[in-house]
């Protein structure tokens, strides 16, 4: 209590002398956004906080200071209710307008609202960026963000017009528009980033931003700075990580909690009574204090668990003194992991004992306690000072050993000692036991080849596949696996990807650089000599003859998978049946991607054995891939990654009236590991049945829209597994309309149809008529004329044409396209909404 | 052009009541073009021969000549076309000039009347701070000073009060109701924070809106004769019989859309005048004649609905 008091006293003291009147005479509207705990006042479930309350916070903080400093401060609401919460935004700004005031702020955090995690602030202003309707509200954003940046430490800062960040045709912000005099909104960071919201939910945090923000309306009426100072800072646990997403080394450490920071004045002959900071329980370890005279100060800090820690800091005038710390914490060291785990084995000389402590150990003390029995020799390497390789390439082949770790092993800072059996006492050893594997004398071999070996009518195109029971040494694969046309022997370039697969088995995957000819021989020429992991070499050369069909007919993309794909397909929980929830899922995968892509679709499986039935549909349910018809007597076609698991695979596609039937392929065995294109040929092979659903009727009525793919178990193959899905398409067919020369359909005039959909995001297709041969030019401009895509500059023939516009790449806003022929131009507008 | 004015803009008519008369568009006109500078809050001079309108920051008047059919820039100063008001003969803008330092601090501000014919300007008074000013029905220029007096006759400017004065002032988030000499603070709904009053063409009815509860029509006394929901920036019509207003979405920060409405003053019959997904129709105010309805976009270009009432 005498603490707490003399806290306030030296608090006091402090501002007596360090306040003076220096924006006496100035108003200013302070506007906490939102209100109240409805769904816009932006909660974030994991770590509580909402929005309108930290904006309050931070406002409240905001108007005491000014205040102190001399201004008028004005709140548009000091409490957080549902009555608070101003609506529509053009009241607030009619309301601070009663008011007269020089500046008007509005105080808010950001959120992205996807999954991508990022925290740096942003200030806007009304207007464009280049040409703000309050040229001096650009200059406070650029003091504002200065400030924030420097007190919460965010990635960067940004600032920009509303118009230009939220694209000239909105949304805009509301709090400016019709406000008579100059304003700013600060998104100080973001309360989506975990780490971020932690903090935001520390009042001293809270009161920082404050301070930058006053900070910030000092420079900006040209007032003389803070002659007080600030010390803040985070303390963290060095060696406990984080559950969530972290952008920075810092915030992958766990913040300790429950802390006590004391202050105190360096000079031992300084008189000033020590200031204590008293941490939450809010995962943020925090801590702040304001209103510092100029000088050193020692800080000591404490939290239960942990080790008593000090620093000596030095405090400028109006500037921020970061004092982070790393607790140590009073738990003795025990060890994580071991790689090989108890039981296991590995390949001596290959796989290497990796040790993996929880706390920076003393090294010696560590190697001077290690032993393996029966006793061989060991060598040391430390990843870290947490992390130790141990190598065994001096281990004999098919042993037992058991690993001891004795409690002489002792952590570096305090010289605790090893906590063996890892109940919270040091001094007592960790031991486990491994094996060595018989040593690999067997050369790698080939499972399964695509072509395959006198195969015909293969696609001109083709998809080489040659996948090993075990991972290759890649470079002993060089010039080793060949192409030749037969005919002249013309040794052909591929282009090739190679992918280890589930850590043991590992594929090949090639496409010629060139078209293969059509109806021509060509051999796959494996040559011996290609090395596994363990210097073993195929002795036997290979030879795979194949013979090329005729070409396959022009297709149309249903869907290539790239970025923001996921949006239109749903999670394959949604519609299975005998699946675990925990091992099933869908995601964009860069790994296993194409050649030639960014990405392709992963859906992980995982069965419920105990069912009495499988099956993982996996739907399209939206955007341009939903759009998209195709013929029902032409090919369907998909690229699979394979698991080898034997499992089955079909499409599944929707047709008939108003698309509401469903018709499935026969199902296809995953009996290959990599890439193959995978054809459904839709008249030669006709539908398979699909057991109790009564959309099927085992006819493909009239024209087909994609629904989805199907996966299902055989009992006996793996229960879990992956498959990998690019370049989801079909043969064009009657999809492009007419083709040149097809009289009877021929459209008899010129025209541009509105583009479907629309507003769209980030695909739309734009569909036009030519009556006659022409040039055809069409674009895409912005709303000043700047042209954003050229999507046809070509001669065609009469017809119907679609095609496909993607604006992934560009921001929200109207734009135009333009249709110019010979004879004929006509512009219309579409709209993108992300 | 006019055709693709009048597609561009939807026209619906929302009303659940037979009413009295119902308005409809006509067509939609585009004044200014914002290549020929951002234009906002558009409001016609008394005689319906002039279209003002200033910047977003309220910075300058400016008004495009129907008979001359092109901008012509009126008066300069911060603040000028903030609450402006004509004089009663017709002759001159009455504004609030603020004379900012270059940070924008103010430094005092002014009340300037400055005539529509030669330019000419007098400036009627300085001070620290002042409330935009009013015309009353006696001629009288009225505005307060520092937020505490309103100030009336006296000077070349300002004669005795009339009988029938009255103004209503929005400070600090009250209104300031001042008729035949006294002025009381305005609060129909009691506590509340008051924004936007006008007084009815007939000078018999108050509307105003208060930020938590909406727009009302009441009477002189304060009692509620007509509630109009959650509208902004509302007008009367010249013959008092119809408001217009705009109604915008928000999510609490953002402004996805916004529309203009107009509605019988006995709040009944509601039409709405715009429906555009692309365009945000902001801030109408009615023609001298009230055979339109003015309103600026969000980007700032200038448009005329023209209207029919049957």
């Amino acid at each position: 209590m005498k603490k707490q008091l003399l806290a306030v006293l030296f608090l006091l003291f402090s501002a007596s002398f360090l306040f003076g009147q220096s924006l006496s005479g100035i108003k200013i509207y302070i506007n906490p956004g939102h209100g109240g705990y409805t769904s816009n006042d932006r909660h974030i479930l994991e770590t509580d906080y909402w929005e309108s309350e930290g904006n309050l916070t931070r406002g409240l903080f905001l108007r005491d200071i000014l205040q102190k400093l001399g201004a008028t401060v004005i709140m548009s609401r000091v409490t957080n209710t549902e009555d608070d919460d101003i609506q529509p935004t053009s009241y607030i700004a009619a309301r601070a307008n009663t008011y007269n005031p020089d500046y008007f702020h509005s105080i808010h955090s950001n959120a992205t609202g996807t999954s991508t995690r990022v925290n740096y602030t942003l200030l806007l202003f009304q207007g464009t960026t280049t040409s703000p309707t309050y040229p001096l509200a650009k200059t406070m954003a650029g003091y504002i963000g200065n400030e924030i940046l420097g007190a919460h430490r965010t990635t960067t800062r940004d600032i920009a017009g509303d118009f230009t960040f939220y694209n000239s045709t909105g949304p805009y912000l509301g709090v400016f528009v019709g406000l008579k005099m100059p304003g700013t909104l600060s998104e100080s960071s973001f309360h989506d980033y975990i780490p971020e919201s932690w903090r935001l939910r520390n009042q001293a945090y809270l009161k920082h931003e404050a301070w930058a923000i006053a900070k910030a309306f000092l420079a900006y009426w040209g007032k003389p700075p803070l002659t007080t100072g600030i010390i803040a800072g985070i303390l963290r646990d060095p060696d406990l990580g984080v559950s969530y997403t972290s952008l920075t080394l810092q915030d992958a450490k766990k913040p300790v909690n429950s802390i006590k920071v004391t202050l105190k004045p360096a000079d031992a002959l300084n008189t000033m009574e020590p200031v204590v900071y008293e941490g939450d329980n809010l995962n943020n370890g925090f801590f702040m204090f304001d209103e510092l005279t100029p000088g050193q100060y020692k800080l000591y800090y404490e939290a239960p668990g942990y080790f008593r820690d000090s620093s000596t800091v030095t405090v400028q005038a109006s500037k921020n003194t970061f004092a982070d710390k790393d607790l140590l914490s009073t738990v003795p060291p025990f060890v994580v992991s071991v790689s090989p785990a108890s039981g296991d084995s590995i390949y001596p000389g290959k796989e290497d004992i990796v040790i993996s402590f929880s706390r920076a150990m003393n090294k010696a003390s560590v190697e001077s306690a290690i032993s393996v029995s029966p006793k061989a020799p060991l060598t040391f390497t430390w990843s870290s000072e947490k992390n130790l390789t141990v190598a065994t390439a001096g281990l004999p082949f098919m042993t037992d050993f058991t690993l001891t770790i004795g409690a002489g092993a002792q952590e570096k800072s305090h010289g605790l000692s090893l906590d063996g059996n890892k109940d919270g006492v040091s001094g007592d050893i960790y031991t486990c036991s491994f094996r060595t594997r018989l040593q690999d004398l067997s050369a790698p071999v080939l499972e399964t080849v695509y072509p395959s070996d006198n195969m015909e009518n293969v696609e001109p195109m083709p998809l080489i596949n040659i996948s090993f029971n075990e991972q290759i040494n890649t470079s002993t694969a060089s010039g080793r696996i060949k192409l030749v046309r037969n005919s002249d022997q013309k040794v052909l370039a591929l282009k090739a990807n190679y992918l280890p697969v589930d850590g043991q088995k590992s594929v090949f995957c090639f496409f010629p650089v060139d078209t293969l000819m059509e109806n021509e021989s060509y051999s796959l020429i494996i040559s011996s000599g290609i090395e596994d992991l363990y210097k073993n070499p195929t002795s036997s050369e290979k030879v795979y003859t194949f013979k090329t069909g005729s070409k396959l007919p022009t297709m149309v993309y249903i869907d290539k998978f790239e970025s923001g794909f996921t949006a239109n397909w749903v999670s394959p929980l949604t519609y299975s049946s005998g699946i675990t929830s925990a091992g099933t899922n869908f995601a964009s995968s860069s790994i296993y991607r194409f050649y030639g892509s960014s990405s392709s679709m992963l859906i992980n499986y995982s069965w419920k054995k105990s069912a009495s039935s499988w099956l993982l549909r996996e739907p399209l349910i939206g955007g341009a891939p939903k759009n998209v018809t195709f013929s029902n007597s032409g090919i369907l076609q998909a690229y699979i990654f394979g698991d080898g698991s034997n499992n089955k695979f079909r499409f599944c596609v929707a047709d008939g009236s108003d698309f509401k039937g469903l018709e499935v392929s026969p199902w296809y065995t995953i009996n290959w590991i990599g890439w193959r294109l995978l054809s459904w040929d839709m008249q030669r092979e006709g539908t398979g049945t699909w057991d109790g659903n009564t959309s099927s009727n085992g006819i493909l009525d009239g024209q087909l829209k994609f629904d989805s793919f199907q996966l299902s178990y055989i009992p006996g193959n793996p229960e879990s597994g992956f498959i990998c899905l690019d370049n989801l398409r079909a043969a064009k067919d009657s999809y492009m309309g007419v083709e040149e020369g097809d009289e009877d359909l021929r459209p008899s005039n010129y025209s541009l149809a509105q583009n479907y959909p629309n507003p769209f995001n980030p695909s739309t297709t734009l569909s036009y008529k030519l009556p006659e041969k022409s040039f055809v030019s069409l674009k895409v401009f912005d709303l000043l004329g700047r042209e954003v895509a050229t999507l046809v500059n070509s001669e065609q023939g009469a017809g119907s044409y679609k095609v496909e516009f993607n604006a992934s790449n560009i921001p929200s806003g109207i734009y135009l396209y333009m249709l110019r022929t010979d004879n004929f131009q006509e512009t219309k507008k579409m709209v993108l909404l992300k | 052009m006019k055709n693709f004015f009048s597609s561009f803009f939807l026209v619906l008519f929302l009303s659940s009541f037979i009413p009295a008369q119902k308005l409809s568009v006509v067509e939609i006109q585009k004044i200014t073009d914002k290549s020929q500078g951002e234009f906002y809050f558009p409001r016609t001079s008394p005689d319906g021969s002039k279209i003002f309108f200033t910047s977003a920051s309220y910075k300058g008047l400016w008004y495009y000549s129907m008979a001359e059919k092109k901008i012509i820039p009126f008066a300069s100063e911060d603040g000028a076309g903030y609450e402006y008001v004509f004089s009663n003969d017709k002759s001159s803008v009455i504004y609030r000039a603020s004379n900012l330092d270059d940070r924008g601090l103010r430094r005092n501000q002014s009340l300037i009347k400055r005539n529509l014919q030669d330019l000419q300007s007098e400036v009627i008074v300085t001070a620290k701070e002042l409330s935009t000013p009013k015309v009353l029905a006696s001629n009288n220029i009225a505005y307060m000073e520092e937020g505490n007096v309103i100030l009336e006759a006296g000077g070349p400017h300002l004669n005795k009060t009339g009988a029938n004065d009255m103004a209503l002032y929005s400070v600090d988030g009250k209104i300031l109701f001042y008729m035949n000499g006294t002025k009381k603070v305005f609060s129909p709904l009691g506590e509340g924070e008051y924004i936007w009053p006008s007084l009815s063409p007939d000078g018999t009815k108050i509307l105003f809106t208060e930020v938590h509860r909406g727009a009302f029509i009441s009477d002189l006394q304060g009692r509620i004769l007509a509630s109009l929901g959650k509208i902004s920036a509302p007008n009367w019509s010249p013959d008092g019989k119809w408001i217009t207003y705009m109604v915008e979405k928000d999510d609490g920060e953002f402004v996805t859309g916004s529309e203009i409405f107009a509605c019988s003053s006995d709040g009944l019959h509601v039409f709405q005048l715009t429906s555009t997904s692309d365009v945000h129709e902001m801030y109408p105010t009615w023609s001298s004649d009230g055979s339109s309805i003015l309103f600026n976009s969000e980007d700032g270009n200038i448009y005329s609905l023209k209207l029919k009432s049957e």
